[in-house]
Order: C-alpha cells, then sequence, then structure tokens
C-alpha cells in the first residue's frame, strides 16, 4: 500500500463526515422550520386575543373567553407565549395573563414541579411562580433558596423579588451564608431581589447589617443606598467606622453618599485620608459627589493633586456633580500644567460633553 | 373594480384586520369597489359579513370601534340590527379599505421600533385601538429611516436594538434641523438610574420601563402629544 491511500482513505472520511453532517444539520434546521410554522398556524386564531389581553384592551372578555377555551393540545404550545408576555407588562395586563395560567392549571403543574428531581423543572417551576407573583406562592418557593443547586436557589430569589413579598427578605439574606459547601446567592441577585420587595423589608435590612456574616452586611449596605432607606443611616455611619471588612465599609460609604445627611461630609472626608486603603478612599470621593455637600468642596478640591490619579479623577467628577460651586472650583486649577489641573480639565471637558454645565449653568 | 380576490382572507378577524389598518405601507386606495356605495350600505354589508366571519366577537361594535372612528361605530351600533348582506360584495379586501379610507384623515402618525416582536405588537394594538396611525419597525436603522424620510408625530424607541440604539436614533433625530422636535418615549428595560439620566440628558420627551403597563404608556403618549398642541 503507497502513502498516498491512507491519505485519501482519511479525506474520504472526513469528507463523508463533513457532507453528513451539514445533511443532519440541513434536516434538522427544516423540520423545525417546519414544526415551527405548524405551531404558528395552529396558535394564529389565538394570537390577536393573547395581544388583547397583555395590552389590557379585552374589556369585553372576549380575548379571555376565548383564551380561557383553548383546547389542551393547542394550549401546551400557546403556554410559552402567554409566559414570554408576562415578564414584559404589569398591572392588570399581568394579573390577567396570570389567571389564564391558572386557569389551564398551569399553577397547579409549577407547585407539583418544585419537588421535581430535576433541577430545570424545578427552576422553570420557580421562574413561573415569580412570574405570576402570587403571594400565596412564597411558602410554596421559599424552601428553594435551600436547594442543593445553586441555579435554582438563584431562580427562586429572583421569583420571591418578582412576587415582592416583604416577609421573604430575612430568608433571602439567610440564602446569602455559605455553609456545608454550599455557596451562598450571590449579592447582586439578593441585592435586586431585597429592592424589588419595597420599604417594608427596613426591618429585616436592620438586623441583617447587624450580622456577623460579612455578606448579608455588605447587601443589606448596598440595598440600602439604592432604596434609600434613611432610616438605617447610623447603622451605614458604624460600619463605615468600624467594621472589619474593606468591602462592607466601602459599600456604607457608597450609601452613606446616598441616605446620608450634611454631617457625614466629615466622615467620609476623613476616609480619603492617605492613610487608608485606595478602594475606600476612591468610594468615598465618589460618595461625597452623591451627598452633594459644599463643606466637601476643600476636601475634594486637595484630593486633584493626589497621587493616585484615579482618586483625582473622581474628585474631579464629584465637584461636578456638586454643581457651580465645585464647577467654579475646577475653573480657578484648570489653568497649568500640574496634575491638579489636568484632572480638572478632564472632568469640564467630560461635563461639558454630558451637557452638565449648561445645566449647572441654568441652576445658578 | 374589485381588489385582488385570490389575496382576499378566508374569514375576516380583527388579526387581518388590524395589520391592514395599521401598516402605514398599506393606504386604502380610492376607486375601490367600496367607494361604489354610500357610508350607510357599506357599513351595513360590513356588519353581515363580520358577523358570519368572526363568531368569536361579541358584537360587531366591538371591531367597529378597532378600526373606526368613534363617529363610524355608533353609526353601525345604529344600524346593528339590520343584516343585509349583498350578494354583489364579494371582496372583503376592498371592505376594509373602505374603512380605512374612511378613517385616513384624522390619524396621529407614531412610529414604534422594538425588536422585540411581542411588544411590537402590542404596543402597535394599544395605539391602534386608541385611534392612531402606527408605523411599526424593529431595528433603529429602519426606524431612523422611516423618522427621516416622513417624520411621524411621535417615536416609541426601545433603546437596545441590533444596528442602532434607540439612544444612537435619538440622537440623530435631535441633530437633525427636520426632526429635532420630534417627541421621543424610550421603552426599555434599562432602569438604572444613570440608564435614565443618559436617556433624558439625549433628549428624550418620556421614559417607560419595562415591564410596562400598556394604559400608562397610551397616557403619556396621549400626554406629550397634548402638550405639543398647547
Amino acid at each position: 500500500m503507497s502513502v498516498a491511500q491512507p491519505l485519501l482513505i482519511a479525506a474520504v472520511v472526513i469528507g463523508l463526515a463533513c457532507a453528513s453532517s451539514v445533511a443532519v444539520i440541513a434536516i434538522a434546521r427544516f423540520r423545525r422550520a417546519r414544526a415551527g410554522a405548524r405551531s404558528r398556524a395552529l396558535l394564529a386564531p389565538y394570537r390577536h386575543a393573547l395581544i388583547a389581553m397583555a395590552s389590557g384592551e379585552d374589556e369585553d372578555g372576549t380575548a379571555k373567553a376565548m383564551l380561557y377555551a383553548v383546547p389542551t393540545p393547542t394550549w401546551d404550545r400557546l403556554r410559552a407565549s402567554v409566559v414570554a408576555f408576562l415578564p414584559k407588562v404589569r398591572g392588570t395586563p399581568a394579573d390577567d395573563l396570570g389567571e389564564l395560567l391558572r386557569s389551564h392549571g398551569e399553577i397547579e403543574r409549577a407547585t407539583r414541579m418544585l419537588t421535581s428531581r430535576s433541577a430545570v423543572r424545578r427552576a422553570r417551576a420557580a421562574y413561573l411562580l415569580g412570574l405570576v407573583r402570587d403571594p400565596d406562592s412564597v411558602a410554596l418557593v421559599l424552601p428553594l433558596l435551600g436547594d442543593s443547586n445553586a441555579d435554582v436557589r438563584l431562580v427562586a430569589a429572583r421569583a420571591l423579588g418578582a412576587i415582592g413579598e416583604p416577609s421573604a427578605a430575612s430568608d433571602v439574606l439567610r440564602a446569602l451564608h455559605t455553609h456545608h459547601g454550599q455557596i451562598g446567592l450571590p449579592a447582586w441577585v439578593a441585592g435586586e431581589a431585597l429592592l424589588a420587595m419595597g420599604v417594608q423589608i427596613a426591618p429585616a435590612l436592620q438586623v441583617g447589617l447587624a450580622s456577623k456574616d460579612p455578606a448579608v452586611r455588605n447587601v443589606c449596605a448596598v440595598v440600602v443606598g439604592h432604596g434609600a432607606f434613611a432610616s438605617a443611616a447610623p447603622q451605614l455611619r458604624m460600619l463605615l467606622a468600624t467594621d472589619g471588612e474593606g468591602d462592607v465599609r466601602a459599600s456604607a460609604a457608597v450609601a452613606l453618599g446616598r441616605v446620608g445627611g450634611a454631617d457625614d461630609a466629615t466622615a467620609l472626608a476623613r476616609h480619603t485620608d492617605a492613610s487608608e486603603t485606595t478602594v475606600l478612599r476612591r468610594t468615598c470621593a465618589t460618595a461625597l459627589g452623591d451627598l452633594g455637600q459644599r463643606e466637601s468642596l476643600d476636601t475634594l478640591a486637595g484630593l486633584l493633586g493626589d497621587g493616585d490619579r484615579r482618586l483625582a479623577q473622581l474628585a474631579a467628577d464629584a465637584l461636578v456633580r456638586i454643581g457651580p460651586e465645585g464647577i467654579a472650583r475646577l475653573e480657578e486649577v484648570a489653568t497649568g500644567e500640574c496634575p491638579s489641573a489636568r484632572a480638572a480639565r478632564g472632568a469640564l471637558d467630560l461635563a461639558g460633553l454630558r451637557g452638565q454645565l449648561a445645566v449647572s449653568a441654568e441652576g445658578s | 373594480m374589485k381588489g385582488d380576490v385570490s389575496a382576499a382572507p378566508a374569514a375576516i378577524t380583527t388579526e387581518h384586520l388590524l395589520p391592514m389598518h395599521v401598516q402605514s405601507g398599506e393606504m386604502a386606495p380610492r376607486g375601490t369597489a367600496a367607494d361604489m356605495f354610500g357610508a350607510e350600505h357599506r357599513f351595513r354589508r360590513i356588519i353581515g359579513d363580520l358577523r358570519r366571519s368572526t363568531p368569536a366577537l361579541a358584537t360587531v361594535r366591538d371591531l367597529a370601534f378597532c378600526v373606526m372612528t368613534e363617529e363610524v361605530a355608533t353609526l353601525i351600533t345604529a344600524r346593528e340590527d339590520r343584516r343585509t348582506c349583498h350578494p354583489d360584495f364579494h371582496d372583503q379586501r376592498d371592505i376594509l379599505r373602505g374603512v380605512s379610507s374612511m378613517t385616513e384623515p384624522v390619524k396621529t402618525r407614531i412610529l414604534v421600533a422594538d425588536d422585540d416582536r411581542d411588544i411590537l405588537e402590542l404596543v402597535v394594538f394599544k395605539l391602534t385601538q386608541a385611534g392612531y396611525e402606527v408605523v411599526a419597525v424593529t431595528d433603529g436603522g429602519a426606524a431612523l429611516a422611516a423618522i427621516e424620510a416622513d417624520p411621524p408625530r411621535l417615536a416609541i424607541l426601545d433603546v437596545m436594538m441590533p444596528g442602532l440604539s434607540g439612544i444612537d436614533v435619538l440622537r440623530k433625530v435631535r441633530a437633525n434641523e427636520a426632526t429635532k422636535d420630534l417627541d421621543v418615549i424610550l421603552l426599555t428595560a434599562r432602569s438604572r438610574d444613570s440608564d435614565v439620566d443618559a436617556g433624558f440628558a439625549t433628549g428624550a420627551s418620556d421614559y417607560v420601563i419595562k415591564p410596562f403597563s400598556p394604559r400608562e404608556l397610551l397616557h403619556r403618549v396621549t400626554a406629550l402629544l397634548a402638550r405639543g398642541k398647547r
């Protein structure tokens, strides 16, 4: 056998494999397209009724009657369209779509699937119950915060956030703990879920700010800042001053910038000192801009020449956000070639591009 | 005089009706069979045809409100008990065109751009029900082209679209002398404060966050248009 023969055989085998792969893909696409077209044709008579319901234009109940009477085989295909609309609308249309799902037994089905052996089914069930936003589902979804599968825990937290029941806040915070090798909820998922639960979670946040778990304290501080829970400001001050975790102190500083008052400018300014960590200094400079107090002008102007150039940029940006007085400070130092002047010019240029200079001038 | 009979639907549903009425590209041509008859006769025939073809509709008046001005719907309601159906009026598309032609002059045109088919259809339906003429597109480039070709009275733009984003379109609209005063509502899932700030800083007239209430969106559209008239 010559050397060329094995190569030829290999080339033929590879060629056949490629050709068969292309054929399989083409057939699969064709079948999918045909199934899609068949499904669309089957659902077409109901599409208008679904849009009428989702847009709140079904005052006489015509669409409702039509959709409630959909036969089971058709409903199995229509279900995905109904579920797809739910996260896109709110108010009465969302309630109506939820009731439509309930009328076709979807809530009962989802409730049964919560204990399925399949993690995908458990997650889908929690997702659906969250979309329907029925407070009665909270008790059903809560156990999934301790699910063995991290994705299911995540979906459960989001579902609880979508339902918006504040009584679930403590459980969501507890799910942040990492124990027995089971990683806690991601902070941002817990934070978003908590924020969606509204102002009634304030007591749970206050408990969380005093938690032994830094992950819980951190999330609580973030939520306090984003949700404007001003009553938690005293605890934030304490965390900023004494907490052993840098992340928690930084989150407390950010939150204080949002919910604090004039008195907090001094504390935040103190933590921009060179003896503090880089992260905390930068965070506090930004928070001073959020706070917007004229008492911070000297501190921020003093940071324009700092050796940490990122800190200088943040301080300059904070001066812009304080308003005309901060901008005047920047204009004072913007001439020349010293580091302070460069930081000031950069911030003023950016503010000009963002339209902030015009707004500030009008404000003055 | 009749239209293209082969293209006519076997039965009229609002699914057929609304796209014909909504899509700006399909204007009702004058001189069709529908124009051969007086308004009263026409509507009585419509009632007869629609009763037979859309049994799912509770009343013909409901459908009438879908596609016509309130004045015309009232006329239909008054004539609802007469079920005259003329055998010489076969082409349902002509009926629809005739109906559309009655309402053309009073429409305020709104452009809606969203790459999500569900939201696009929903907003189009809601605005159409409220009596607006709606132009629907699925990407930012098409939105900009439609606005520049024939500026609507108001545009509703999704922010995250293929090609040009809603913010990009808005920026170009504001930079163009011919369209700089166009009312623009941004309809988006981007809900952070910084996103809202960026939207208004670019020149949005209003900002609606998804999930949204269709009713609230309609109120905002109405309010913006009313503000523009003052």
